[in-house]
């Protein structure tokens, strides 16, 4: 692989160190085994998944055959990329033995200590209740998440990060487009084609889709892409736009720009086309945690940005600028108002079990009797797991950023920039939990868990690479051959 | 493979895995049992639901009569499954099994038709729910609109005690409003009949929970030992390197001033494990694995 193409096309920087200089010749110098040109089949198991997560309902889709915790499509391929993992020699040595920073893998684990403590301390309680049923399922997916996180990061090296960051560009300017589609038509190509192909294993519910304002919530127009809701939709957006904006801003080459600034232009079009203050708000606070390592390069796009971002948007999805900009909705909205009341009403919740919560996966959004719909994953957390709990859950969030600081400071442009993109995904993800329950819509939180994987393996830079286990026994036992056949 | 190197590494502390083992046992079945002085009590896990119908009627039935409307008698049907959860009628529904009303946790209908905002608790209404949680045996009475009935779901540890509580929740209502009827000397023909469509029908709902939460409990503790051992077992071959490092760093500081600082690439490999065969245990980078035909197969573990 090519120097440039593995160091993200990025603007050679001046690179003194020679620790960074040896960074950056074995990132150069590394082999053409890399996604997608590769032909190890974990990597390519990933990009199925992230697929079906951009283009599948998988919250809508319930298989003709069950499981007896769930019978969601995402269940179904999480275990078939388990049994790959096992099959083709996923090895978490890959991970474990290496310079990748463990930082996010144990505030993951710390953090479903803490939910299983949080069940089994007060089991007597939820079983009484009759949420323990629930619970199990909700454990199942955050099995599923903390499992797809760790296939991501024992399947990927450094040097399939940017191919699969630039997959995920593809993926959602695609996506983005399906919702622009959407927006204007009513049509969800997501819901029809997946209805149209999954038909003999799975039924697939119809989809929300309302344009018309007036038959929308609050006079906002309902577009859901492939998920079940506008938020989800904006939420997986909001975490791979950074991946292209960091390519605007380091691109060599005009044809490069441009086509990062376009999939970027689009997936805000996309997001803005759900009429979701989310998407207004998320974007704003990846852009300024880019500008925080990159001032410079933000402001000097910045002015000129906005006026094109501006134009784009309003053609691309007419009137969702004015929806999202208005004021009277912003601040007197039901939406705005029941956020509002969201922590003094759960505030007994909280009071009665402060430390480990009521129990994770307990609030059963079907009865509207006992639990609110908070608009607020850290509320949802704080109220299920405690404080010791949400404190572990924002820390799990943070842990990728935190980790990948250091690599997004060194000269090694292809290291900072792939930590920079991908650490600002989980910056995203950190400000959309404040903004609605995320963990309820599981596109939002699968493509946090992989982003966060990313994270760490980008972080690491090329120096977190190792041979996988099974080839390093092979090529042993080979060498083993030939000594004794030497001698 | 990596998953067969880690069972290799856990079996190499086998004594502490059967602490392991020990621990799980304990907590799987302290999750089940409580201690009670010196003997073990089964925790009350397992619940049983059981529920009826009652029609509010009038003396000559409106079910045999197109006479008579129901409206009115759908009306009494929402009062009376609100007044239900009321301390008076459940202390008369306590009686019924042999429980006082404070025992009893219930709750009266919410209309299905109102939006979710103002169906969701406040915090008041949330207060006085949290305290009924631990309550084992529950009321939940509903009625529907325009239906001259009230459904009654009982909840309680066994399914005798959930079918009387739910029959005991009618047989309340009735001896509640007869007493009201004879106190104001309402007239035969006017009074409110409470008729209850057929006697309640109960099971258990959670059949076999503390089985499974036994098992789930020591699989659960069981796969933390693991880690935890696993995370210890790691923690002490770096703890070694590190000391090995330090000796080589020292060693090379003798030899050669400065060059061997901690930091530069060469240093960091024996914590990587390269350059090192003692040392080295799980953590060769791809590209020193490839040059280094005399590595070990023991490295491997």
């Amino acid at each position: 692989m090519s120097a440039a193409a593995v160091a993200g096309r990025t603007r050679p920087a001046p690179v003194t160190k020679p620790r960074e200089q040896a960074l950056t010749h074995r990132a150069a110098s590394a082999p053409r085994d890399a996604f997608p040109h590769t032909k190890r089949p974990l990597p390519w198991l990933l990009a199925g998944f992230l697929a079906m997560l951009f283009f599948i309902p998988i919250a809508s889709i319930e298989l003709k055959f069950h499981l007896p915790v769930d019978s969601r499509i995402d269940r179904f391929v999480v275990i078939g990329l388990i049994l790959a993992w096992l099959w083709l020699g996923g090895d978490q040595r890959a991970f474990l033995h290496t310079r990748r920073s463990k930082v996010y893998v144990t505030a993951a684990l710390v953090f479903l200590a803490l939910a299983v403590a949080s069940l089994l301390l007060d089991v007597g309680r939820i079983i009484n209740l009759g949420d323990f049923q629930l619970a199990e399922k909700r454990f199942a997916l955050l099995g599923s998440f903390l499992a797809l996180s760790w296939f991501a990061l024992t399947a990927l090296r450094f040097e399939d990060v940017r191919g699969i960051a630039t997959y995920l560009i593809g993926l959602a300017t695609l996506m983005a487009i399906g919702m622009l589609i959407e927006r204007r038509t009513g049509y969800n190509v997501f819901y029809s084609v997946s209805d149209a192909i999954l038909k003999p294993i799975a039924n697939v519910a119809p989809s929300p889709t309302n344009i018309h304002p007036a038959f929308g919530t609050e006079g906002r127009v309902t577009v859901v892409g492939p998920t079940q809701h506008g938020l989800a939709a904006t939420s997986m957006l909001v975490m791979v736009m950074p991946f292209a904006l960091v390519r605007v801003l380091d691109a060599t080459s005009r044809r490069s720009w441009w086509l990062n600034a376009a999939a970027f232009a689009l997936m805000i079009a996309g997001a803005m086309a759900t009429d979701r203050k989310t998407a207004l708000l998320v974007p704003v606070a990846v852009v300024l945690y880019i500008a925080w390592f990159r001032p410079r390069q933000v402001l000097r796009l910045a002015p000129l940005g906005l006026v094109v971002l501006t134009g784009i948007v309003h053609f691309a999805s007419p009137g969702a600028l004015g929806t999202v900009f208005d004021l009277n909705l912003v601040t007197n909205s039901n939406s705005t108002a029941h956020r509002v009341g969201d922590f003094t009403d759960v505030a007994p919740d909280v009071f009665a079990h402060p430390v480990l919560g009521r129990g994770f996966g307990t609030l059963n959004p079907e009865q509207p009797t006992q639990f609110r719909i908070n608009d607020d994953e850290y509320i949802d957390e704080l109220s299920e797991v405690g404080f010791v709990g949400l404190a572990a859950f924002v820390w799990m969030i943070l842990a990728p950023v935190v980790s990948a600081r250091r690599a997004i400071r060194s000269r090694a442009p292809a290291i900072a920039s792939l930590a920079l993109a991908t650490s600002a995904g989980c910056v995203g993800f950190f400000v959309v939990c404040a903004l609605f329950d995320a963990l309820s819509f599981a596109q939002a939180p699968y493509m946090f868990f992989v982003v966060a994987a990313l994270t760490t393996i980008a972080a690491a830079g090329p120096e977190g690479n190792v041979v996988p286990t099974r080839e390093l026994a092979r090529r042993l036992a080979a060498k083993r051959r030939h000594a004794v056949a030497t001698a | 493979m990596g998953f067969a190197l880690s069972i290799r590494v856990l079996l190499r502390h086998r004594w502490l895995m059967a602490v392991g083992v020990l621990v799980a046992a304990a907590a799987a079945i302290l999750s089940v049992y409580r201690v009670d002085g010196s003997t073990l009590k089964a925790r009350s896990l397992q619940y049983s639901s059981a529920t009826t119908q009652a029609l509010v009627d009038s003396p000559t039935s409106v079910l045999g009569d197109l006479s008579q409307s129901f409206e009115p008698l759908s009306a009494r049907a929402t009062v009376y499954a609100n007044f239900m959860a009321s301390p008076a009628v459940l202390a008369l529904i306590g009686q019924q099994v042999g429980l006082s009303g404070e025992q009893l946790y219930a709750t009266g209908p919410v209309s299905a038709s109102q939006p979710r905002v103002v169906q969701e608790p406040t915090a008041l209404k949330r207060n006085t729910e949290i305290t009924g949680e631990t309550d084992p045996y529950r009321l939940s009475f509903e009625s529907q609109p325009n239906l001259p009935t009230i459904n009654v779901y009982a909840q309680a540890p066994t399914t005798a005690l959930a079918v009387g509580l739910a029959n005991g929740a009618v047989v309340g209502l009735k001896q509640y409003i007869t007493a009201l009827e004879a106190a104001d000397k309402t007239p035969a023909r006017a009074r409110v009949t409470i008729r209850q469509l057929g006697p309640a029908n109960g099971a258990v709902v959670d059949g076999g929970i503390s089985k499974e939460l036994a098992i789930l409990v020591f699989v659960g503790v069981f796969l933390l030992w693991c880690i935890l051992l696993l995370a210890a077992s790691r923690f002490r071959e770096v703890w070694r390197g590190s000391a090995l490092l330090q000796d080589w760093d020292e060693h090379s500081s003798d030899e050669d001033g400065h060059r061997g600082k901690l930091g530069d690439d060469a240093s960091e490999a024996p914590l990587n494990g390269h350059g090192d065969s003692e040392t080295h245990l799980l953590g060769t980078p791809s590209r020193q694995e490839d040059d280094d035909p005399a590595m070990p197969v023991r490295s491997l573990l």
